[in-house]
This record gives structure tokens, sequence and C-alpha cells, in this order.
């Protein structure tokens, strides 16, 4: 009985080292690529949404831009995802700058609310650095 | 020497001549461009024999003479017009030393061969950097003076963020937002202003040999949310000018500092030194 005691209570010793180091990890969020990023959702009219984003680097990116951008419900149910590897959105990245601003059109539905999820990435030959950016509620 | 003939004048022949003759002699000789001295001195013997006094050399008067029998009524250049380069031959007053001809045809094409090198350096083209060393060296000191303030790189440069500032001023904006002062040595590589339907992006991305700073401004026209800034473990520091809070924090040991003015979202980032920061920031207000 003393044994299970010292068994769980070692277990529970060593899950909450493990969590603590993680929130660490999670407050300490540098970047040697990234210095910031922002993005937004606004209504276009009839319906139409735009998410307008933006990455800044530490310097100059062989690789910059959103690799991935997710429209999401209210609800969060993920609508619609747009990558930069498919044909058309090539533009999401761009290359050998700093700063890199872009947008995504989505057609909604008048009167819902939408909101985006962004992947940011940016990155040189030494290396790269993902980030992510989730935007507030827009109605369309 | 004037004439041949004279050069095997025998003494005899000097004392038979008249003298007329012989102050013709005098004359051509002391004329000629190779003067005998000998031949001179021969014919002064055989003057002073004739007439028993001491014969002098009229110099103004030989002068006046051989312009009215060799030069002509026009002279080789018109002596009395200014020259280029505020240069100006001024005639000898009466009764002063004029000098041959000869030395003032010199005098003339040295002055003609400078202010024609003068004209060549004012056209970029060294006359005399591949001749005379001292020239060179002449003109490379007001070279240098001149290079002088191009090498002095300002470590303050207004012209280098007058292109934010300038976007500031065409959106109407009033507000103290981009700084004065950039550390020395850097050079702006990126310039953006991006328009979107929430806010309009300002963004001057400086560079020199090793690193980059960042200057942004976003404008909101609603509530909405920020940025978001990558920083080290830690709490940010409050560096409060003008009644405005500056978070300064580093990110993997660069400074940047993110505050909010009105419906301004300002941040520096990228500076080696807390130092410097600060002094950006403090440019922003005049300080």
């Amino acid at each position: 009985m003393k044994r299970n005691i010292m068994r769980t209570i070692s277990i529970a010793l060593i899950l909450a080292f493990c969590i603590s180091t993680l929130s660490v990890t999670e407050a300490a969020r540098s970047s040697d690529y990234i210095i910031s990023r922002y993005a937004s959702v606004s209504s276009a009219g009839g319906g139409r949404i735009t998410v307008n984003y933006s990455i800044t680097a530490t310097s100059k990116m062989t690789t910059i831009g959103a690799t991935k951008v997710e429209i999401k419900n209210s609800s969060g149910t993920t609508l619609r995802t747009y990558k930069s590897t498919d044909a058309g959105y090539e533009y999401m990245m761009s290359s050998n700058i700093a700063i890199y601003s872009s947008s995504v059109p989505y057609q909604g539905i008048s009167g819902n609310s939408y909101y985006a999820v962004v992947y940011f990435k940016a990155g040189n030959s030494s290396g790269s650095d993902t980030s992510t950016y989730t935007t507030s509620l827009a109605t369309a | 020497m004037s004439d041949e003939n004279y050069d095997t004048e025998p003494a005899d022949i000097l004392r038979a001549s008249t003298k007329e003759q012989l102050n013709d002699i005098l004359h051509n000789e002391l004329m000629s461009g190779e003067k005998n001295a000998e031949q001179i001195k021969r014919v002064n013997q055989a003057l002073k024999a004739k007439s028993g006094e001491k014969t002098e050399f009229d110099v103004n008067a030989n002068w006046q003479e051989l312009k009215s029998d060799y030069v002509g009524t026009e002279p080789l250049y018109d002596i009395t017009e200014e020259f280029v380069d505020g240069w100006a031959y001024k005639p000898p007053a009466p009764g002063k030393f004029r000098p041959p001809i000869g030395v003032a045809v010199a005098i003339i094409a040295v002055i003609v061969l400078m202010s024609g090198t003068f004209t060549a350096y004012a056209l970029g083209y060294d006359v005399f950097g591949a001749i005379v060393t001292w020239t060179k060296e002449t003109f490379g000191s007001t070279q240098q003076a001149e290079a002088a303030p191009s090498a002095e790189v300002p470590s303050s440069d207004l012209s280098k963020l007058s292109e934010l500032q300038s976007a500031l001023d065409e959106y109407g904006i009033t507000e103290k937002l981009a700084p004065t002062y950039i550390p020395k040595g850097y050079e702006q590589t990126e310039f953006h202003v991006e328009e979107a339907d929430v806010s309009t992006f300002f963004a001057s991305v400086l560079e020199n040999e090793d690193n980059t700073i960042i200057i942004q401004i976003r404008q909101f026209s609603v509530a909405a949310n920020g940025a978001e800034y990558e920083k080290d473990d830690g709490d940010p520091e409050i560096y409060v000018v003008n009644n405005i809070s500056h978070y300064i924090m580093t990110n993997m040991g660069k400074y940047h500092a993110v505050w909010k003015n009105g419906m301004f979202e300002v941040s520096i980032s990228g500076l080696n030194t807390k130092e410097e920061l600060v002094k950006m920031i403090e440019s922003i207000y005049g300080r």
C-alpha cells in the first residue's frame, strides 16, 4: 500500500514537471526568424470576407508568408482551407523580403460570423520557424 | 645669331665701317636669339674708337625700333583683352621694363596652357595628372576636401526615414510615431504601406552589414487585436516617455519595443543594444 502511494506521488511529480516545462516553453516563444505576425478578417459585402495577414521576419528571408489559412465559423468548424501549395495560391508565400503582407478571400453567407487561423512561416538557408495567429470573429 | 655674315666679321672690317653700320650690326646682334658676346664687344670697341665716346645700348629705343621694323602693325596676340579665368594682361606703363616679345609669347603660352588645364579639371579630365605630381597633389588635396563629407556617415540621418514620415504625412497622421534617429550605417532596404479594411500598415526595413532594424506602425480604424510579437522569457520592461508606456523586451537577444498610441500600434525591432533602442524611442518625441 505504502509502495503504491509512493509510486503515485512519483508519477504525479513527473507529470507536474513535464507540464510546467511545457508551459515555460510556451511562454518563452522566441524566434530567430519571426518578429511578429498579424491577421484580421473583414467583410467585403455580399457575404464575402477577406482575410488580411502580414508577417515580419528578423531579416530578409528566402521563404516568408502564410503556408495555410483556415476559415472557420463561429462554432470552430473549418469551412475552407487555403494552402500556398494549391494552384492559384502560391502568392500566399514570397521570398527575399523581411515583411510580407497578403490576403485571401472567402465567399460566406451574409449575416454569418467567421474567423481565420493563419499559419505563418519564415526561413532561410539556416533554418525556419512557424507560428499561428487566430483572428477575431467578423460578420459577413 | 641674326645674320650669319656678322659671324666672321674681322676687326679691320669693323673699323672700316661707318658709325651707322656699326650701330646696325650691334642692333642686330643684340636682338638675335644667340648673342655673340665677343662680336658685341668688338663692335662696341669699334664704335668707341669711331666717336671717342662710350656707347650705351638704349633698350627702350631698340624695343620701339624692333616693333616698328619686325613686328608690324598687328600684334600676334591681343594682349589688351582679358584672358580666361580672370587672368588679365596689363601692358607695362611707359618707362617701365617691357619684356622681349619671345618672353611675352612664352608667358602667354603658359597662361593659355594653365587656363586650359583648369578648364580640363573642371570637366573632370586631369591633364597634369600623368605629368606633374605636385599638381595632382594640389588638386588631390582639394578633392580630398570635397570627398570628406561623403566619407563621414552621419549617426542620425533623417533621409533614411524620410519615406516613412512622408507616408505618415500623406495619410494625415500627425501623431509622433516615426523615429528621427537610426544607428550609424543603416540603409533602408524595404518600405511598405499596406491598406486593409481594419488597419493601414507602414513599415521600414533598415539594414547594415550584419543586422536588420524594423520599424512598424499600424493604424487601426476600429478596435481590434494587434500583432503578436515573439519574445524571450521574462517580463517586458516598461519605459515611459511622453506619458506613453513603451514595452521593451528581447527576442533571441535582440531588443525591441512595442507600444500603443491611440489607434496606433508601433514597434521597433532588432536593436543590438537597449541604449540604441531607447535613443530611437526618444527621438520620436524630439528628445
